[in-house]
């Protein structure tokens, strides 16, 4: 075994047996709001906006974004822009005139392909390929939306989020990106909805660091990944743990990939359906999660800067299946409260985790040697992974079922 | 007058680590990133989502180097391009990008240093994470 894996199954071990920094600043900053984001009315449609078209007004996509004012539309003509833009305009939508031949090329030379900085940057029907770090990327600011979007081969994250709230991720699609394929983090509480949305050939379908709080992830489709979708924990985020995100009615299934691409601790989830590491009071309703390796759901213990004991989840009415080690599992320690429910499953560990048998609550400490297991790969690098830039090609997706509709805000509040 | 930043590669063997996951992992720098300062020149590690340590404090005419352990991250104390941001009056801003290309990020395994000559207090961040990844240097 390699030295540092052994240094840290010791630590393991003494976390098992009660070591203190357990959880550290749990409550600090806990969200009062529900998980769930309720569903909202339509966003309000701007009564007067300009409209610039590229390339007939502007060559390039970001001249037309910088002579852009607030409530403006900017229509994109079919065509492969090779150019990385930056909104810092607020109320600004971006639309492609067809999702799938208004494309814009990082070559595996530019960074990102769509920056937003401001308040309601909404991007439409429009593709981002091969950027070194994502395809679209809002960043700090109060109202954002991506729909209609394709992101493929995009280094670390397709469709990303961060410190951002009021927003909604609709009709998207994500692939062949190392970390994930979507990320919505850094926000509590996020006001997010993600809905109807495929991400494939990731390393993780999804990922998301201390977000919650009014966040839902529903009628998606996770499949083709390391592992298919990873609310996480980082004590070097603010707003730790991650706490109340709902995730419900998504089709998760054969998260095995050993050929997407994939950063180390995407592997050290994989063959995992639904995974919560370390995070508090998440919903998991209704899913349909089948064909993995190792667990259909998993309620997992997290390190980052101390141990953080998932706690107060509530995995209920999900329909788990042809998992090969178990379709429930819970690890141990975990920090209690976790309730199974309702399950249409065949296995668990522990054994009776979802039909209230006493003690089963406790977790098992095999589930958590699986991940050990796994992690000792990474630690030596010892593990399958692809190539982002190789990643399969997506075939052709639905475009926005009207162009011309006139732009709006974001989402509603 | 502060000194250009400089960027270099350095062998990534020496602070290879991973931010972690799945209750496993290990952290760099040992969970020293909640504030404490550090005296002399200094190290300043830059994981996901994080500065390590988040304060720092030096003499003038000392060096921070920032050690790039993840990528898509970047330093920039611009006033222009951040809220956050500040320094000392007199003193020149610094930036791991050049100009106003701020979303220039840094590969992983690189470093990027400034020399600091004018005392005072210098706030920066990340710029593609302004809102999570903040950080000071304390010049005395």
């Amino acid at each position: 075994m390699h030295r540092r894996t052994v240094l840290k199954a010791t630590a393991l071990s003494a976390a098992v047996g009660g070591s203190v920094g357990m959880n550290p600043g749990v409550g600090d900053n806990r969200c009062d709001c529900p998980a769930p984001q309720p569903e909202r009315e339509p966003p309000a449609v701007y009564d007067d906006y300009e409209t610039i078209t590229v390339p007939d007004d502007h060559d390039t996509i970001q001249a037309a974004v910088d002579a852009a004012e607030a409530r403006t539309l900017v229509l994109v003509k079919p065509g492969i822009y090779t150019e990385a833009v930056q909104v810092d305009t607020p109320r600004v939508t971006i639309r492609g005139l067809n999702r799938n031949t208004v494309i814009l090329d990082g070559e595996f030379e530019r960074t990102i392909g769509i920056v937003g900085l401001e308040d309601e940057v909404v991007v439409e029907n429009m593709t981002a390929r091969n950027y070194r770090e994502h395809g679209f990327f809002w960043t700090g600011m109060e109202g954002y939306r991506g729909s209609y979007l394709t992101a493929y081969n995009n280094r670390m994250y397709g469709i990303y989020a961060s410190g951002a709230v009021y927003g909604r991720f609709d009709n998207c699609y994500a692939s062949g990106s190392d970390d994930a394929g979507f990320y919505i983090g850094h926000a509590v509480p996020c006001h997010a909805i993600m809905s109807d949305c495929v991400a494939e050939y990731n390393g993780l379908g999804f990922s998301g660091t201390n977000s919650g709080g009014r966040f839902t992830i529903k009628d998606c489709v996770f499949r083709y990944n390391k592992a298919g979708i990873l609310p996480n924990t980082m004590a070097s985020v603010e707003e730790p743990p991650q706490h109340k995100m709902r995730i419900e009615n998504n089709e998760v299934y054969a998260n095995n990939n050993t050929e997407s691409p994939s950063r180390d601790y995407a592997f050290m989830a994989f063959g995992t359906g639904i995974m919560v590491a370390g995070g508090d009071e998440n919903e998991i309703l209704n899913n349909e999660v089948y064909d993995h390796v190792n667990f259909g759901i998993t309620i997992s213990l997290m390190r980052h800067r101390g141990w953080w004991l998932p706690r107060g989840n509530e995995i209920r009415n999900n329909e788990v299946r042809e998992s090969k080690r178990a379709d429930l599992a819970l690890t141990m320690p975990n920090g209690g409260g976790n309730e199974f429910a309702n399950n249409d499953h065949s296995s668990a560990r522990p054994w009776g985790l979802s039909r209230g048998i006493p003690g089963a609550g406790l977790g098992d400490p095999w589930v958590t040697t699986v991940y050990l297991n796994q992690m000792a790969q990474v630690e030596t690098d010892n593990y399958p992974e692809g190539d982002w830039r190789n990643a399969p090609h997506p075939d052709r997706k639905q475009s926005m079922p009207d162009v011309d509709a006139p732009p709006g805000e974001a989402v509603s509040r | 007058m502060a000194q250009e930043g400089t960027r270099r590669r350095l062998l990534r063997t020496g602070f290879a680590g991973v931010g972690s996951l799945i209750g496993l992992g290990g952290c760099i720098g040992g969970g020293g990133g909640s504030g404490g300062g550090v005296e002399g020149d200094v190290a300043v590690g830059v994981g996901d989502y994080y500065f390590d340590p988040k304060e720092v404090t030096i003499e003038q005419g000392e060096t921070v180097t920032w050690k790039f352990e993840a990528p898509t991250h970047n330093v920039s104390a611009v006033p222009g391009h951040a809220d956050y941001n500040s320094v000392p009056e007199g003193a020149e801003p610094f930036a791991s990008y050049e100009g106003d290309n701020t979303f220039e990020t840094v590969e992983e395994g690189e470093t990027y240093s400034h020399t600091f000559e004018t005392s005072g207090t210098y706030k920066y961040v990340c710029i593609p994470h302004k809102t999570s990844m903040k950080g000071t240097v304390i010049v005395e």
